[in-house]
């Protein structure tokens, strides 16, 4: 089975300036403002949401990264690049001011820029026309652990051949529907009634088949390794599973909730020598989480020169939990 | 050759509440065809929808795509055989245009209770009995189902599992249905696949699953495949955001082909994505016809969304478990409300009028979704 690396990578995250950052995880940085023209020039932006402006930029940054063209004619074999976007935030604005709009007056008042939002799978059919890519394409809408899931379904497309090389992007926008869900949803959780800060932005990942990446001269960061699933609440027997000696490193998830918290410190309680991150003061990162923990790794492992790194995501609000193993040279 | 048994199936559309009653409907010409029950008709063209029945009082309420999806992987678990511990650690890939974002407009506008973790169906797909997931809800249109089986068959190909289950579900919304009315040209009554006169798609709702399992160990059981997975093929048009191309659309085709080994001479019946749109089924015929060049008019046509509606996600799989039962009883249904076919559908052998005798081999079975996502699957008759 052919090993698949990750080649690029790319950001667009208040707080943080590059993936390097996320190694020494901060709060958004006050009065920020995502300017989409400054990395995607003036053209193609009109009528797409947030959510879009974020992952295209990021997704533009992790193919320069990864030294790909970005411009559609020029893409490396386009039939074999594919996209795995996870989000679950994404167009929940859009949703809700349609039905507003609807149930104030009729579907005539529906703009029709707002149409293609209304679906949830706009921001990976959105970079596939952007980009050229005319592989797979795949939205994840899988909850807090969507983004592991994203990254290892993208590796999947590889291992089966239906793809050479694969974008992956978690992005999650700050909208005012978006933060009332969560607010709710915390209520609902935790009792707890605090306004949660979510974060806002995106992360990409380029994940290509491992003789793919050699052959074009292309410096791979990271080779992605096992995946592994635990239900709500049995996070330590799965992590034991698919880590049975501990990694070097590990990006824990929720760390701004207690009771996930507290299970993460059980883990690290066993893991005395496995260094941890949590990337929880960016913010409530939902389905992003798992590709920023992808950066992040790869930013960590770059610094390191080798390790085993091991990320997690999920487990809170009643989801399960995903992880997987990105493991750095040699390979 | 590899071939993957379909071990299990269930179904739920404004027809039938299982995969026998669902065909047996179809067979006989039943639409699920009606006034609109819970929306205010008033605010839209199109009055009418494919709604699953199960509002009596007229009100809506959150969750049923959920509670759906519930219902068909239990049906499609049990139709397998399996018991709980036998589907224990089986992934799960469900496959949806709309998530619960039904359950989203009613939180919004009428204080429906609703938290992060009810929008996918991480929570619901666990709740059919022994489940525990991984559960990947994969929001790609209506192609979402179809790609949902592509990913389950690549996990049983690279040895990550012995048992899949590929799933799909959609409840009607708001904003997609006012989406769909502005797109139709003056209020489609009904979704007519493939006429001359049709006037648009109008949405419906249900779910579908299927087991899908290595043959050594459905053997192992004492069983029998109700068929046999040959592959998926799927793409991107990378083309426009709501709009299909041509090129995407055939290479999606062609990979389905070349993946399940296939030529086509050997496919002996088209379940077509059929919605009934103007773009969608003049695209669908004019690749059909260039990959299947003088084959083409050979091949029957059958388009169930005449029926079902567009149940969106799901839409592929119940084009899949509708291709199973075709083969098992020897019937295809007919494309209700076809009378004349578009100018680029002349000469194709388009089943209407009644079910039609005949036990294809090999099906071919077509999604193609906004976005430009494409998924098409081979199905091969399992002679048990």
């Amino acid at each position: 089975m052919s090993r698949v690396v990750v080649t690029g990578v790319g950001l667009e995250l208040s707080g943080a300036p590059g993936p390097d950052a996320l190694l020494t995880p901060a709060p958004p940085a006050e009065g920020h403002v995502f300017e989409p023209r400054r990395k995607l020039g003036r053209k193609g932006l009109y009528g797409k949401d947030r959510a879009t402006l974020l992952a295209l930029a990021a997704v533009h940054d992790a193919l320069g990264d990864a030294g790909l063209p970005r411009a559609p004619a020029e893409q490396l074999d386009a039939d074999e690049l594919g996209v795995v976007v996870s989000s679950n935030l994404g167009n929940l604005d859009t949703v809700c001011r349609i039905v507003d709009t609807i149930r104030a007056g009729s579907v005539a008042d529906v703009s029709m820029m707002d149409a293609p939002n209304a679906s949830s799978n706009v921001v990976a059919s959105v970079i596939a026309i952007r980009f050229g890519c005319r592989g797979p394409n795949l939205m994840v809408c899988s909850g807090g652990g969507g983004g592991v899931d994203a990254v290892h379904l993208a590796a999947n497309c590889i291992r089966a051949g239906r793809a050479r090389r694969m974008i992956v992007c978690g992005v999650e926008p700050l909208t005012e529907t978006a933060a009332r869900l969560v607010r709710d949803s915390l209520v609902r959780w935790l009792g707890d009634a605090a306004a949660p800060r979510l974060a806002d932005g995106a992360a990409a990942l380029v994940l290509e088949d491992a003789e793919t990446a050699r052959d074009r001269g292309a410096r791979p960061r990271a080779a992605v390794g096992a995946y592994g699933f635990a239900p709500d609440g049995d996070l330590e027997a799965a992590l034991a599973v698919i880590a049975p000696r501990p990694p070097d490193l590990w990006l824990p998830p929720g760390g701004a909730y207690a009771p996930t918290r507290a299970v993460a410190d059980r883990v690290r309680g066993r893991w005395k020598a496995t260094e941890s991150i949590d990337l929880a003061p960016i913010g409530e990162a939902s389905g992003m989480l798992g590709v920023l923990q992808g950066v992040a790794a790869c930013a960590w492992l770059r610094r390191r020169g080798h390790g085993i790194v091991l990320v997690t995501s999920g487990a809170t609000f009643g989801d399960g939990a995903s992880s997987l193993l990105l493991e750095g040279p040699p390979w | 050759m590899t071939r993957w048994a379909l071990s299990g199936v269930g179904m739920i559309t404004a027809v039938g509440a299982d995969p026998a009653s669902c065909f047996r409907a179809f067979c006989e010409g039943r639409s699920g065809n009606a006034p609109l029950e819970v929306f205010d008709a008033t605010r839209y063209h199109t009055k009418r929808g494919y709604e699953i029945h199960d509002r009596p009082d007229g009100r809506d309420r959150p969750l049923r795509a959920s509670r759906w999806l519930t219902e068909a992987i239990r049906q499609a678990i049990a139709s397998a055989g399996l018991g709980p511990d036998e589907v224990r650690r089986a992934p799960i890939l469900v496959g949806t245009g709309l998530r619960e974002l039904r359950s989203l407009e009613l939180w919004h506008a009428e204080s429906a209770a609703l938290g992060v973790a009810d929008l996918h169906f991480g929570g619901a797909a666990a709740r059919a009995p022994g489940t525990v997931g991984p559960v990947v809800t994969l929001s790609n249109a209506c192609a979402a189902s179809s790609f949902a089986l592509a990913l389950a068959e690549d996990m049983l190909a690279l040895g990550e599992a012995d048992v899949a289950i590929a799933a799909g579900t959609d409840a009607m919304n708001e904003s997609m249905f006012g989406v769909a009315d502005r797109t139709s040209a003056d209020g489609s009554e009904l979704l007519q696949p493939f006429d001359r006169d049709r006037k648009g798609v109008i949405l419906g709702e249900g779910a579908a699953a299927v087991v899908l399992e290595r043959p050594e160990r459905l053997a192992a059981r004492g069983r029998r495949p109700l068929a046999w997975l040959r592959g998926t093929g799927v793409t991107c048009c990378a083309y426009h955001e709501t709009a299909p191309s041509l090129a995407g659309v055939k290479r999606a085709m062609l990979e389905a082909h070349r993946r399940s080994g296939v030529s086509v001479d050997e496919i002996d019946v088209l379940f077509a994505h059929g919605t009934g749109t103007q773009l969608n089924d003049e695209n669908e015929v004019k690749a059909f016809r260039a990959v299947f060049g003088e084959r083409a008019t050979r091949v029957p046509i059958t388009a169930i969304k005449s029926m079902t509606g567009h149940t969106s996600g799901p839409s592929g799989l119940h084009s899949l478990v509708t291709a199973i039962e075709t083969m098992r009883q020897g019937r295809i249904p007919p494309t209700v409300g076809f009378r004349c076919p578009l100018a680029e559908g002349e000469g194709l052998d388009i089943v209407h009028g009644e079910a039609r005798p005949g036990r294809p081999r090999i099906a071919q079975i077509d999604a193609f979704g906004f976005g430009g996502v494409n998924a098409v699957t081979i199905v091969e008759r399992s002679d048990a």
